[in-house]
């Protein structure tokens, strides 16, 4: 009897103690504070107001800069990727999640951090640390959507990318019917097409954070295979690894956050013919 | 085509073997389970046959799945080899298994999946542990319609398998109920982030024939602390010991 009540105290401690960490937050462990249908469908509406980018650069080759789990607070790693996205004239700059902690004031700080569109177009996501504390309202407030797509023109091609929210290790299934749709419709038009999210697909290395469910993965994988997607790029896992099933590479970045030991950013290189990438250590 | 010879092949095995092996404990399986996920788009229905052979402390067994209703284009949809071994160190008595689990959910993918397991059951409870290992891999037609592609699978190793569960009523009851926290089920590896929640219950409805349901719960993300529903099903089937 003694030993249980020991154990009990110790399961409340640690629940009291992640309660009042400004990292984790242990109600959502059980209960989310919206659902990612809920978040699909206030993305939608966001979408209906503002149309999607659609970029046009004047030469066939160019770069998109693509970085992943910043965890702000601190920034200055992230500066030194919009400076380095800024300096190589990126075509964009999209953030795969976990781009705050989700308190408040860090969703702000991020915002803050952000060059204006004219300069460099921005294309956050939203990651399971954004949807912490309650941060979904925050960063649909700043943000608005986590689901969209955005297009690259060139003087001969044109490459379509998709955002997509699965900061909850599932996509949902509005969302994922959207995706389908998407795809079925739209893929055809353009000469490469890359999804971003911020979970990883596969545990390619043995890791700890959630990925999602077998089915779902089965479901994705297929989708990928049968409408051509050449990349799927995710953040979450912290620790960069590539592999590929078919036409798709899935590739997991590093994360960018300041107290990351090896921190670093990719660069996406699409040229007339290929599509290419590399990881820029910092 | 490769999986229909193969569940000839099985069944003709089983028709030779079978006659050989009545001596021995044999158990036959038959179930069905109804339930929708996030990707599932709807609802599905799905049907299992499994079969049991033990002798002395070993157990073989080996199942198939079918879909009945539902968005997998194709009728065959698992198949469920195992063998397992009891033991006692002392007087702690426990089973180690070894399973491998084929699961073509498409036309262009399948995969394989293989695990080790240990076992054992204290008053109530039950727990199981293991590893597991599982492969995403292109068919051959696949390979055949994108031969653009540059890799035709991708491994996850290493994956912690466990099942901790607690019955109401001893083993040998003519009743029982429980739940159950596991990532494993007949046809189904999870990564060990993605556990299952599990209530069940059986009751011997005549000598030698049980009947059992079960349901069970998935929650996506839990680990994340960012959870979020992804799916349920029923399951309901029958167990007769020959």
């Amino acid at each position: 009897m003694g030993t249980l009540i020991k154990k009990i105290t110790l399961l409340l401690t640690l629940i009291l103690l992640f309660s009042a960490c400004d990292v984790f937050e242990f109600r959502g462990f059980v209960m989310p504070y919206e659902t990612v249908d809920q978040r699909f469908e206030q993305s939608m509406a966001w979408n209906a107001e503002h149309p999607y980018k659609s970029i046009s650069v004047p030469q066939d080759r160019y770069d998109l800069f693509v970085m992943g789990d910043t965890h702000v607070g601190d920034t200055v790693n992230l500066n030194l990727f919009l400076d380095a996205a800024i300096a190589a004239e990126a075509a964009g700059a999209v953030m795969a999640g976990d781009i705050t902690t989700g308190n408040d004031e860090d969703f702000y700080i991020f915002e803050r951090q952000l060059p204006p569109a004219g300069v460099l177009p921005t294309f956050p996501i939203a990651g399971n640390h954004d949807l912490y504390f309650h941060g979904w309202e925050q960063y649909y407030e700043l943000f608005g959507s986590s689901t969209y797509l955005f297009t690259v023109h060139t003087p001969n091609d044109s490459d379509l990318y998709i955002c997509l929210d699965n900061g909850a290790a599932t996509m949902g299934s509005k969302q994922l019917a959207w995706l389908k749709e998407t795809l079925e419709n739209e893929r055809a038009q353009y000469r490469n097409c890359v999804l971003f999210t911020h979970t990883n697909f596969f545990r390619i290395r043995r890791m700890t954070a959630t990925n999602p469910f077998v089915e779902e993965l089965q479901y994705l994988t297929e989708l990928c295979l049968r409408h051509d997607v050449n990349m799927v790029i995710s953040g979450h896992d912290h620790e960069r690894n590539t592999g590929s099933l078919g036409n798709t590479e899935f590739l997991i970045l590093d994360a960018l956050q300041d107290k990351e030991k090896d921190p670093s950013y990719l660069i996406l290189n699409v040229d007339s013919d290929t599509l290419s990438y590399k990881f820029v250590d910092l | 085509m490769k999986h229909k010879n193969s569940i000839m092949i099985f069944f003709l095995l089983l028709a030779l073997l079978l006659p050989r092996m009545l001596p021995a404990q044999w158990q036959l399986s038959v179930r069905a389970e109804a339930g929708a996920h996030n990707a599932s788009e709807g609802m599905y229905l799905r049907s299992a046959a499994a079969v049991q052979y033990r002798l002395k402390d070993t157990e073989f067994s080996a199942g198939l799945q079918f879909e009945l209703f539902g968005k997998v284009p194709r009728h065959f949809s698992g198949l469920n080899l195992g063998i397992s071994q009891a033991m006692a160190i002392r007087e702690f008595p426990f089973e180690v298994a070894a399973f491998f689990l084929h699961r073509p959910y498409s036309d262009l993918q399948y995969e394989n999946s293989w695990g080790l397991l240990a076992e054992t059951d204290y008053r109530h409870f039950h727990f199981m542990f293991g590893n597991g290992f599982r492969a995403f891999r292109l068919t051959r037609q696949a390979v055949q319609d994108y031969p653009e592609g540059a890799g035709t699978l991708i491994r996850e190793n290493w994956n912690l398998l466990y099942r901790i569960g607690y019955d109401l009523k001893s083993e040998d009851n003519f009743w029982n109920a429980g739940i159950a926290v596991t990532n494993l089920d007949y046809f189904l590896m999870n990564q060990e982030t993605n556990p299952m929640l599990l209530l069940h219950g059986n009751a011997e409805i005549a000598s030698g024939l049980d009947l059992y349901a079960e349901f069970w719960y998935k929650q996506a993300g839990v680990f994340n602390i960012s959870a979020n529903y992804f799916g349920y099903f029923f399951r309901l089937g029958v167990l007769w010991e020959l």
